[in-house]
């Protein structure tokens, strides 16, 4: 079959493509410069690496403390202002972490409200007191928290779901208070999730670069940033990347084994949890408990965000925001079609491949048999890599592909195309496929999973080619999953900010960008309208995620 | 004689507001194993779950070694009770060992105690070695054992077990229930189970209880459930069945039935309600199970093979009777081989005659 063979050599190309700048910041590493590096590490190189490691450590335990606790009072419990709690705790994803670390600077710093009115309160004057300061390496942990703990709340509230109600019997038989038995059973059981969670949001805390930059703390990815823009040593930056990924690389490894961990702790014969029914002061205990997070990390900074903006209208320059949207969304429209083709692509030549090894059992022509699941496992891989070092990889690959066309072309047509990929979208599109190609691929493979292969079966005998099939069948069967996957890339391009930051042609602003560098410049209230903007379009898919989750523990 | 060691009393329960059993009432005598047999959602697990003490009854007392547990003034909750349970689901705690799962009930004891007395337990059920073996790697029978030496391990007076097969593979589960009887008895723990299927119920079980529609509809041992069921419900649930009609006769001092297989006496200690106000020439229905038609050749009756089936020693033939309105089933050996259509002689050797209005 033709089209089995286009198919996977597309997906083998497209693979090759966008592992190509990571295998490139990789190589950097056999070019050490030893005059940077003796620099570096008698400088910067530790606080990197301790700031780094303080911060995805902390981040990831407040988020297990938080996300746990909240997942196991909304599973076992129902109290006052239960269902709409479960609308607002996920609300924190949609608040990109250096959105609401400069809403909170803006809210705690010395003109904000908070310090203004306790001066009112004590009637202090400047310098008469302590106060924290938000611009700190505890701020940037507090602020990722916030918005970081959802992952671990999801994946513990599924687990908690998922615990057998005999258990609590069989530990009520055993003489277990609530605490022992949670201690020994319920946490136990739902480790591998929390786990799973927790280097998520450890993953995020490495990745981050806006929180981290605002608040001028030294972590890898600002070093990367400064290392190259600052002392303009490329492979440096290229080296630094490549340290970074070896800690998200021990991340990923524990992220694995975890969820592997949990497939074992799934108990057969999933008998609901009987949640308990609390009212009086416990239930307003608890519903408090509940609240205290969404507050923080989303009600507060949301309408922080919504004050200012409304402040801004009348000031507004708006043709430039309008400008600005419109760079954002064509952008991302953009980045989510090729993302999402790509995924299919690939998810269908995987389909293709494993239908031909299940017929001729074994058989293979060109190439070896899988390797298009080779491949969509090596792609799936993309969340966990920061947009910082993906930027690094892209830039170099980019410049050296743009300068030896050039070249080409020079001495065989006498014509200088200019830079084709790092002066315009192409270099950032390529960046975002390779950290979103993930999210659309988890979507279409869960969509080609619900197809059952009798339908290939069925569809081959009566017309013969695969293409007419995935236009005819799997297309119209995938849609809900190619529109949810379209959907999420959308929204994860809008918030994206360091590649973006690193990679947009001259002059080219998006969302995400004008905040940050308002923001940076201290005009945070001109900030806030981008911000808020990108706050809620994020909106979307965590209702969409809400609903699915309250479907599936309803 | 033995102690009753599990006493219900006119209880009823109910799910917020709509009742699921009403007036229960049995007893369990010290060492038996007693069984709630029921179609699903007749409300046997909800029973199984108030003894235990995970629900409170709206009515009526439970009590178990001579102490009440539960009455309109008393409620003591599971873990007071001296009860172990084995759930449907096992409920093995998949990060735990099997040793680990066992110990777990018994941490009243010294760490060596409790060692030794899971090891023992471990033992009973033959799985010692696999003491260190997850859940997740054992087969669903083995399972099952690790439950049932995690439930008996502390030595509870009343053994409880909520559908203790149905996770378990059709073919497994008479063999694993006379395995589990055998345990059981060994241990002399009074127990009680709860299961929709009556073969799991005949292997287990020296006492049975018929629930149905909110009640007990008979408690009583197999034997007496198929032979002398005190419903027409009971004769339908327990066994094969099939009715024939019948007129009451009254020949003093003894009440007969006239039916076209014959006359027979109604025994007064079967048939109570019926002959309660039993009238001359009313119309009665008489239970025929298929081992009360015996296949006769020389006898003058004849029935004709409507259909059969083959069950290796016996052959379950369905038959029409004379008439062609009524039809029994009959189990004939299995070298009695009748086409459909061909006629063969039977006999009516019933022993228990047993009549419904």
């Amino acid at each position: 079959m033709k089209a089995t063979n286009w198919l996977t050599g597309t997906s083998l190309s497209i693979t090759a493509v966008l592992v190509m700048p990571l295998c490139i910041v990789a190589f950097s590493l056999f070019s050490i410069d030893t005059q940077l590096w003796s620099h570096l590490l008698n400088t910067v190189f530790a606080e990197y690496v301790t700031n780094s490691l303080i911060l995805a450590i902390s981040v990831g335990l407040g988020s297990i403390v938080i996300g746990s606790y909240l997942a196991y009072i909304m599973v076992n419990y129902r109290f006052i202002g239960h269902r709409v709690l479960s609308w607002l705790i996920l609300l924190p994803l949609a608040m990109p972490a250096y959105i609401i670390a400069y809403t909170y600077t803006g809210l705690l710093d010395f003109t904000g409200p908070v310090q203004s009115t306790l001066r009112q309160l004590f009637s202090l004057e400047r310098g008469e007191y302590w106060f924290w300061d938000v611009r700190s390496l505890s701020g940037a942990i507090i602020m990722m928290i916030l918005v970081f703990y959802p992952y671990v709340y999801i994946l513990a509230r599924t687990a908690f779901s998922e615990q057998s109600s005999s258990f609590e019997q069989v530990s009520a038989l055993a003489k277990r208070t609530r605490w022992q038995h949670i201690r020994q059973v319920a946490l136990p059981l739902a480790r591998p999730a929390i786990l799973t969670g927790a280097s998520l949001a450890m993953m995020e805390a490495l990745a981050d670069y806006g929180t981290v930059a605002y608040f001028g703390v030294s972590t890898f990815s600002t070093g990367i940033f400064r290392t190259w823009f600052g002392m303009g040593d490329i492979q440096g930056a290229a080296q630094l990347s490549t340290v970074l990924c070896m800690f998200v690389l021990v991340l990923l490894v524990i992220e694995k084994r975890s969820r592997k961990d949990a497939q074992q702790y799934q108990t057969s014969l999933n008998k609901k949890l009987r949640a308990k029914k609390t009212s009086g002061v416990k239930g307003i205990v608890l519903c408090l408990l509940c609240l205290l997070p969404v507050l923080f990390g989303f009600v507060i900074p949301f309408t922080q965000l919504l004050i200012w903006s409304i402040n801004y209208a009348d000031i507004g320059d708006w043709p430039a925001f309008f400008d600005v949207v419109k760079n954002s969304f064509t952008l991302a429209l953009m980045g989510a079609v090729i993302i999402v083709i790509i995924a299919l692509i690939v998810s269908y030549a995987k389909r293709m491949q494993l239908n031909k090894i299940r017929t001729h059992n074994g058989l293979s022509d060109k190439f070896s048999p899988k390797s298009v699941s080779a491949s969509e496992r090596i792609l799936s891989l993309g969340y966990a890599l920061p947009g910082i070092v993906i930027a690094v990889g892209v830039l170099i690959l980019s410049g050296w592909f743009d300068q030896n066309i050039n070249r080409l072309t020079m001495t065989w047509f006498d014509y200088r195309p200019g830079l084709i990929l790092s002066g315009g979208l192409g270099a950032l599109l390529i960046a975002y496929s390779i950290r979103f190609v993930s999210v659309a691929l988890q979507n279409t493979e869960t969509g080609m999973a619900r197809i059952p292969n009798k339908v290939d079966n069925a569809a081959l005998s009566l017309q013969g080619s695969a293409w007419t099939m995935l236009r005819r069948i799997h297309i119209p069967m995938l849609s809900g999953s190619l529109i949810s996957a379209s959907l999420l890339v959308f929204v994860d391009i809008l918030k994206e900010l360091p590649a973006t930051l690193v990679l947009r042609p001259f002059n080219f602003n998006t969302l995400a960008v004008r905040a940050f560098e308002l923001a940076s410049d201290e005009r945070l209230i001109d900030a806030a309208l981008p911000a808020i903007s990108i706050v809620l379009v994020g909106l979307i898919p965590v209702i969409l995620l809400t609903r699915q989750l309250n479907k599936l523990s309803a | 004689m033995s102690e009753p060691m599990l006493y219900v009393s006119n209880l009823c329960l109910a799910y917020s507001d709509s009742a699921v059993l009403n007036n229960i009432n049995f007893t369990l005598q010290s060492g038996d194993i007693g069984c709630i047999l029921g179609p699903s959602g007749c409300g046997k697990t909800t029973l199984l779950q108030a003894i235990a003490g995970f629900v409170q009854p709206k009515q009526g007392a439970i009590n178990i070694d001579g102490r009440c547990v539960s009455d309109a003034n008393h409620f003591i909750s599971a873990d007071k009770r001296g009860v172990g349970v084995v759930f449907q689901d096992f409920a093995l705690f998949p990060h735990m060992t099997v040793q680990q799962n066992v110990e777990y009930g018994l941490q009243d004891l010294s760490k060596t105690d409790r060692k030794l007395i899971a090891k023992e337990n471990i033992a009973l059920v033959g799985l010692e070695k696999f003491a260190n073996a997850y859940p997740h790697s054992l087969s669903g029978g083995q399972q099952q054992r690790v439950a049932i030496a995690r439930a008996v391990a502390p030595k509870p007076k009343l053994l409880l077990l909520d559908e203790p097969f149905s996770s378990l593979d059709p073919e497994l589960r008479e063999r694993v229930a006379v395995e589990i009887r055998r345990i059981i008895k060994k241990l002399g723990i009074t127990a009680l189970l709860v299961t929709h299927d009556q073969n799991e119920a005949f292997a287990m079980a020296d006492i049975i209880g018929i629930f149905a529609q909110g009640a007990c509809q008979q408690w009583d041992n197999a034997y007496a459930l198929y032979h002398k069921p005190a419903s027409r419900f009971v004769a339908n649930f327990i066994g094969e069945s099939t009715f024939i009609s019948g007129e009451m006769l009254y020949d003093s001092p003894n009440w007969y039935v006239n039916t076209q297989l014959g006359r027979f006496m109604l025994k007064a200690s079967q048939n109570a309600t019926v002959l309660a106000n039993a009238v001359e020439g009313q119309g009665v229905e008489v239970l025929v199970r298929p081992d009360d038609i015996t296949h006769e050749d020389a006898s003058p009756l004849k029935a004709t093979v409507i259909d059969k089936r083959f069950r290796g020693a016996n052959i379950l033939y369905r038959l029409a009777l004379p008439n062609f309105d009524e039809q029994v089933l009959c189990l004939a050996p299995s070298h009695h081989d009748h086409e459909l259509g061909e006629s063969f002689g039977i006999r009516m050797s019933i022993q228990h005659v047993i009549c419904f209005k």
